[in-house]
Parts: C-alpha cells; sequence; structure tokens
C-alpha cells in the first residue's frame, strides 16, 4: 500500500507502483525530506534509504556536472536478483526523486516507461498543491510526523 | 554489432507491411537498435515486447514445453512478432494485412544471423 505525506503523490506513486509492478517505491525531495514510500515495513529502512537516495543524487549530479556540465539523469544498478532504479522528475519547479526496488517480474524497459508517466504526471502539479509545509526548523519532529503519516500511525 | 543489427532491422523493415523492427534484450527490455516509422515508440515497443516474450518463455519451461522460440499475437489492429535467440530478441510490428508467413521466415532467419 501506497503512504504519502504529500497528497499530490499518492495516486502518481500508486500508478507506478502498481503497473510497473516494482516492489518498494520511496519518493523524497532532493534534501532527504520523504515524500511517499510504497513497500517498506520499517521507518528505519525508509530514513535509511532517503539519506542514502539523497547522498546518491547530489554525488551523481555533481559528477555529472564535473564532466560534462550536466547533472545525470535515471542510475540503475542491476543485479541477479532485486535492482534499483533512481531518477529525478520535475514537479512544478522543484525536484522528486525516485527509488524503486525491482526483480525479474519486470524489466528496466518497463519500469522506465512507468516512470515517464509517473514524471508526465507530477511535471503538472500546481506548486501551491504540490506544497507539503514548510520545515519548522525542528527535523526530528518533521521527521517523526513524515514516518507516522508514512506507516499509518498519524 | 550495431551495423549488423542495424541491417538485420532494415531487411525485416523492408517487408510489407510491416511498421516496426526493434532489436532488445530480453532481460531489460531495453531497445539496442531500431527500424521504426515514427508514430511507433521504439523503446515502448521493446520494453513490452519483451516483457510479453520473457514470460511466455518462462510459462513454456514451467509447461515443461522447453524454449520458446517466437511469439506472435494477433490483434485487430496489426500483429506482433518476437524471436529470441538468448537475450537477444527481434520484435516486428506489423500492420493487420500484412504476409504473417513471410515475416515469421524474415524473423527466424534473422534471429539466426544477429
Amino acid at each position: 500500500m501506497t503512504r504519502a505525506v504529500a497528497p499530490w503523490l499518492d495516486a502518481p506513486l500508486t500508478d507506478f507502483v502498481r503497473q510497473a509492478r516494482v516492489g518498494m517505491a520511496v519518493a523524497l525531495e532532493p534534501s532527504g525530506r520523504v515524500l511517499a514510500q510504497h513497500g517498506f515495513t520499517r521507518a528505519l529502512d525508509v530514513m535509511a534509504v532517503c539519506s542514502l537516495v539523497a547522498a546518491i543524487h547530489a554525488s551523481a549530479s555533481e559528477l555529472g556536472r564535473q564532466v560534462g556540465g550536466r547533472p545525470f539523469g535515471p542510475l540503475h544498478h542491476g543485479a541477479s536478483g532485486q535492482q534499483v532504479f533512481l531518477a529525478p522528475a520535475a514537479a512544478g519547479s522543484g525536484t522528486v526523486l525516485v527509488l524503486a526496488v525491482f526483480d525479474d517480474r519486470t524489466s528496466l524497459g518497463v519500469v522506465r516507461h512507468f516512470f515517464a508517466a509517473f514524471a508526465r504526471a507530477v511535471a503538472t502539479v500546481p506548486d501551491e498543491d504540490r506544497a507539503t509545509g514548510p520545515l519548522t526548523g525542528d527535523f526530528e519532529r518533521d521527521l517523526g510526523r513524515n514516518l507516522a503519516v508514512l506507516f499509518g500511525r498519524a | 554489432m550495431t551495423a549488423l543489427l542495424q541491417e538485420t532491422l532494415g531487411v525485416l523493415a523492408r517487408v510489407p507491411g510491416v511498421r516496426a523492427a526493434v532489436a532488445a534484450t530480453v532481460s531489460d527490455g531495453l531497445a539496442a537498435a531500431a527500424v521504426a516509422s515514427v508514430e511507433v515508440d521504439a523503446d515502448t515497443l521493446a520494453a513490452f515486447a519483451a516483457a510479453l516474450f520473457q514470460r511466455t518463455r518462462r510459462a513454456n519451461v514451467a509447461a515443461g514445453y522447453g524454449d520458446t522460440h517466437q511469439l506472435v499475437l494477433d490483434a485487430t489492429g496489426g500483429r506482433l512478432f518476437v524471436a529470441a535467440r538468448g537475450d537477444l530478441a527481434l520484435v516486428v510490428l506489423a500492420e493487420r494485412d500484412a504476409g504473417a508467413g513471410l515475416i515469421r521466415v524474415a524473423l527466424q532467419r534473422a534471429v539466426r544471423s544477429a
């Protein structure tokens, strides 16, 4: 079941997960702030994944700028079992990062296709609908509140 | 390799009624080369045709029928042909009235030479 702190992400992420047949997915801001998740069972996992995804995206973007002047786009790590797909999508004037974990029930081509549909859906969300509330300055409280929503405790 | 694939796809694309010929990896569903008319999205065709072929291949293995050589999908508006050797799939999208026999023979030859 997809759970979202940001309601505007609920339908697009649900559609992406269902159609692309990915096992787990998380959507977050480039800062690492979690926006929605599907398939994770522990808050600790989501926190760790978001931190890692934000760091990978920041590193890959900077590496792209250093070598070619432009940030790199989607990233895929293949393995014999599970695979990960990480990509940014423009959402209004901001950016949403999505990490999807999938296995051989689907394929990279199918995941890429439905991620493009997800990106089209979130690209048209108005900025006023996209607002998830400003950070209060108390990061721990924000994190605790968001994780509570994502895991159905709020 | 790409030149050979492109040449192979060119042969398939010249069969009357063929709208697209795409080479794709079965496991990833990514297009490696394509000869397609402008309205065909080769990446999408590669992704879904490869996924379909992979599922068919698994179903045939599960049923004890062995390896899948070719898949033909008939639809109201056209036909889809997929043949594979190992992880390379050749995909042909054709008009409904295109010569299915001719396409199947060409596809088998192409997959042997690719």
